[in-house]
């Protein structure tokens, strides 16, 4: 197991060694593109695994903080701040959000806090929908200085960052706190473990991770209309990829990610929805039959080769 | 003054829908520990159902609801096969879980499917009597909305006696009420769970087609009605019917009303800030299961 | 307040009703340091839910809890776990997906006066070891038999490093040979000098254990002493025991 892991790590170095290179080696706009979107939904996915994957919280409101991360980002970046102001503040707002709907969401038991939160995120749509109508262009001298690399770069950094948030958190703690809270949170009180405050606590990081990603993609999207970025399809990639590639896992996510994108690019060459339809079958199938997606798939097949090995010499 | 009571007759007429969308739902979360929070996308294919039957055949969409409680209740005993058997081996809280998963992921696939079948534009039926009313005094009542009502009113009636008053009934009740208690009583509860399920689709799509009756169908139209749905539940009352009626009325009456102060825009908005707070005053809804 | 000879435990007037029904009222009594209470009665009697106040799962209507001295009344499970009390639960609840370790290590890492991981980890092997699962340290606690659950329970509620250990009903679903096994980890508990308020049916393991027994009965105090008197009383005999009477010849 051990050899699996550390082969794992030398694997995940290379590879974001390698990305890291991609933008100096070519320039074709098709594959930074499509680069930037794997991160993009690996950043998101990651943020939601931490929540539904680790914590065991299932919400179904996250396109609510990366809509709102991208939508003050977009608005601040645009209005003439900074970058890194519109992107800190826009994460800031979104932790304020996160506070402001995770104590009161998170209290709700059972199917309620899935439920309530799919509420605001609505609430939130809709309402962004009717104050801000008119559709957000980048205008023309942003057009002019556009450059993919940046955006690039900054998705990387941010499917980089949550990932390794996961992994820290599962070995601390906190992480053994959260692992309590998902099984039983009724033992996670009985052994110490201060339920309410893990899940606040976890409840707002992940949503920061799901707000800051909202705001690279409010500074890479040409145009859009502002209830766009808080559609509940956002919440429904971010369930998607985590649980196709393993909810719970650190490797899940950019897997899942990686997989959802390939497809969907290759599905919608023929047909644009059809790509919808397939992953929601697949969706439906791995939480049926695959609970723990391609990495319980891929350590199947790793221990069994391992121990094949392992007999044979 | 007038124009208020005539939002509040309007809100009464959709009301009785709202509480006809919500308790197939209803049912089938209280009989199964199921929550399919694709029930919307059920509506909607009810509402296709009589959609089709007008443009093929003019079927008036009143006739239609014969066609689309029949056809969404085998339907809906196809889906809970497929999808929902094996969930009734789990724990409570893992069924409920893992049945918001599915749901989500069926919600889906049935829009994109309805998308790519019938594309996504809006369809509406159009019956000759469309558009004629009854004033009673300044105050118009659209009859289409009005024979609605009565009929969803009809069909919530029929419900509560078929509950009460058959063996089949009893039995849906004793389930939700304890299932390891029907179990131990000689209750087939794999039957029950399968017709539970089959009766809430029936009862989404008799809901469907008599939305049809005087709205537009799209395929979007479906997550909106699972949350009028969940809202008119946590209102009204878990199992009990006729609280869900009363409730779909309340939410009817609230949105048109908020719709008619605050612009139209904010008339979905009001319901779901009601489902929060009284979520937050009553963590597990007004109804405890 | 606290003088020095009072109980390490202490309940006063604790009272906790459920709509109409009153499960517990006005429920007095001290547990002293060291002490094992024996708490018998009939199903019903208020017993389990008397935990749950003590432990803080439930909050009281009325009346108080006292450890050593501090009312903790009104504070969450979880801050009163690391006070000091621990307990198990009727029906045995392992972190399923966490291995025995894993449900053992958690336990010491939010418990009282939880040390850093590495020394954490080492305490959570050796808790394996005192009730004897050491062997199925890596395996996911729900691939355990009943048995070795409530083994991980136990340890698990030590991991916490309680001065009162709450019992309850631990050796329900157990077969005789099970029961010794059982019995003797919980020896081994007392003479580590632990305040344990036990919870059980099984007569011949109250008798072995406790120093003292009270029994419950509408949720009330009825009878409280030494094993052998109150367990000889015709009250209790009939009151409780009924059917199960022969047992304790």
């Amino acid at each position: 197991m051990t050899r699996i892991r550390g082969a794992a790590w030398i694997m995940g170095a290379f590879v974001v060694g390698a990305l890291t290179m991609l933008p100096l080696v070519t320039s074709s706009r098709s594959v930074l593109t499509w680069g930037f979107l794997v991160f993009l939904y690996a950043a998101l996915a990651q943020s939601w695994n931490l929540l539904g994957g680790l914590a065991g919280q299932v919400s179904l409101g996250h396109a609510a903080f990366f809509g709102l991360g991208a939508f003050v980002t977009r608005v601040l970046w645009l209005g003439g701040q900074s970058l890194a102001t519109a992107l800190a503040a826009g994460t800031a707002v979104v932790i304020a959000a996160g506070i402001l709907i995770g104590a009161p969401t998170l209290r709700l038991r059972g199917p309620y806090f899935a439920i309530g939160t799919l509420a605001v995120a609505e609430i939130l749509r809709i309402t962004t929908g009717n104050l801000f109508p008119e559709v957000s262009t980048l205008p023309a001298r942003s057009l002019a200085g556009y450059a993919l690399a940046p955006r690039y770069y900054l998705a990387l950094g941010a499917a980089v960052v949550s990932t390794l948030v996961v992994w820290a958190l599962a070995r601390s703690r906190f992480g053994y706190g959260l692992a309590a809270v998902r099984e039983d949170e009724d033992v996670a009180e009985a052994i110490g473990v201060h339920v309410f405050r893990h899940k606040l606590a976890v409840f707002v990081l992940s949503s920061a991770l799901a707000g800051a990603t909202g705001g690279i993609f409010g500074y890479y999207h040409l145009s859009f209309y502002p209830q766009f970025v808080f559609s509940p399809l956002w919440t429904f990639d971010a369930l998607l990829i985590t649980f196709l590639g393993g909810a719970g896992t650190m490797w899940g996510p950019p897997l899942g990610a990686a997989f959802y994108l390939l497809f969907r690019e290759a599905l919608a060459l023929r047909l644009v929805e059809i790509h919808l339809l397939i992953f929601g079958a697949l969706f439906v199938l791995v939480v049926l039959a695959f609970p723990g997606g391609l990495i319980e798939a891929w350590r199947m097949f790793a221990s069994r080769w391992i121990a094949v090995r392992e007999r044979g010499g | 003054m007038t124009i208020l009571l005539q939002n509040a007759v309007f809100g009464l007429l959709i009301g009785g829908l709202y509480g006809l969308g919500a308790v197939g739902l209803s049912l089938v979360f209280g009989v199964l520990a199921v929550l399919n929070v694709a029930h919307g996308e059920l509506i909607m294919l009810g509402g296709y159902v009589s959609v089709w039957l007008f443009t093929l055949w003019r079927v008036d969409p009143f006739v239609s609801v014969l066609a689309a409680g029949p056809l969404l209740f085998l339907g809906g005993a196809a889906l809970f096969r497929l999808l929902f058997t094996r969930l009734a081996s789990y724990s409570e809280e893992v069924r409920i879980k893992n049945s918001i998963l599915i749901g989500f992921g069926l919600a889906l696939v049935l829009q994109t499917l309805a998308i790519l079948a019938w594309g996504a534009d809006e369809r509406a039926v159009t019956p000759s009597y469309a558009g004629r009313v009854a004033a009673i005094g300044n105050v118009v009542v659209p009859l289409s909305r009005l024979g609605a009502m009565a009929l969803a009113f009809l069909v919530l009636g029929g419900l509560h006696l078929f509950l009460t008053r058959t063996r089949a009934g009893t039995a849906l009740r004793a389930t939700a009420d304890d299932d390891q208690a029907a179990t131990l009583v000689g209750i087939p509860i794999g039957r029950i769970y399968l017709t539970a399920f089959a009766l809430g689709s029936a009862l989404a799509g008799v809901a469907g087609a008599l939305v049809s009756v005087s709205d537009a169908i799209s395929p979007a139209i479906g997550l909106g009605w699972t949350l009028k749905a969940l809202i008119v539940i946590v209102l009204g009352g878990m199992g009990n019917i006729f609280g869900t009626f009363v409730a779909g009325l309340f939410l009817g009456v609230a949105e048109s009303m908020s719709g008619f102060l605050l612009g139209n825009a904010y008339r979905e908005v009001v319901g779901l800030v009601m489902f929060l707070i009284v979520l937050s005053v009553r963590p597990r809804g007004l109804f405890s299961r | 307040m606290s003088g020095d000879r009072q109980g390490l435990l202490q309940l006063e007037g604790l009272t906790k009703a459920f709509g109409g029904l009153l499960a517990v009222s006005r429920v007095s009594f001290d547990v002293a340091e060291g002490e094992i209470l024996g708490l018998l009665g009939p199903n019903g009697s208020g017993k389990t839910t008397l935990l749950n106040l003590v432990a803080g799962a439930l909050r009281a209507d009325a009346g108080r809890v006292r450890l050593a001295g501090c009312d903790i009344t009104s504070l969450p499970a979880s801050v009163r776990t690391r006070l000091g009390i621990a307990r198990t639960f009727q029906l045995v609840r392992p972190l399923s997906k966490l291995s025995a370790l894993d449900n053992v290590l958690v336990a010491r890492l939010y418990g009282r006066d939880a040390p850093g991981f590495t020394a954490a980890r080492r305490e959570s092997l050796q808790l394996l070891d005192v009730v004897g699962i050491r062997g199925k340290a890596d395996a996911p606690a729900a691939h355990l038999t009943l048995m070795e659950r409530k083994r991980v329970e136990i340890a698990r509620a030590l991991a916490t490093q309680p001065r009162v250990l709450l019992l309850d009903e631990p050796l329900a679903g157990l077969n005789p040979t099970e029961v010794d096994a059982a019995l003797n980890i919980f020896r081994r508990i007392r003479d580590s000098g632990i305040t344990v308020v036990l919870v059980e049916h099984n007569v011949r393991a109250v008798r072995a254990l406790c120093h003292r027994i009270i029994v419950l009965n509408y949720g009330q105090n009825v009878v409280q002493g030494a094993p052998d008197d109150v367990l000889a009383r015709p009250e209790v005999i009939e009151a409780y025991l009924g059917k199960a009477s022969a047992d304790f010849q």
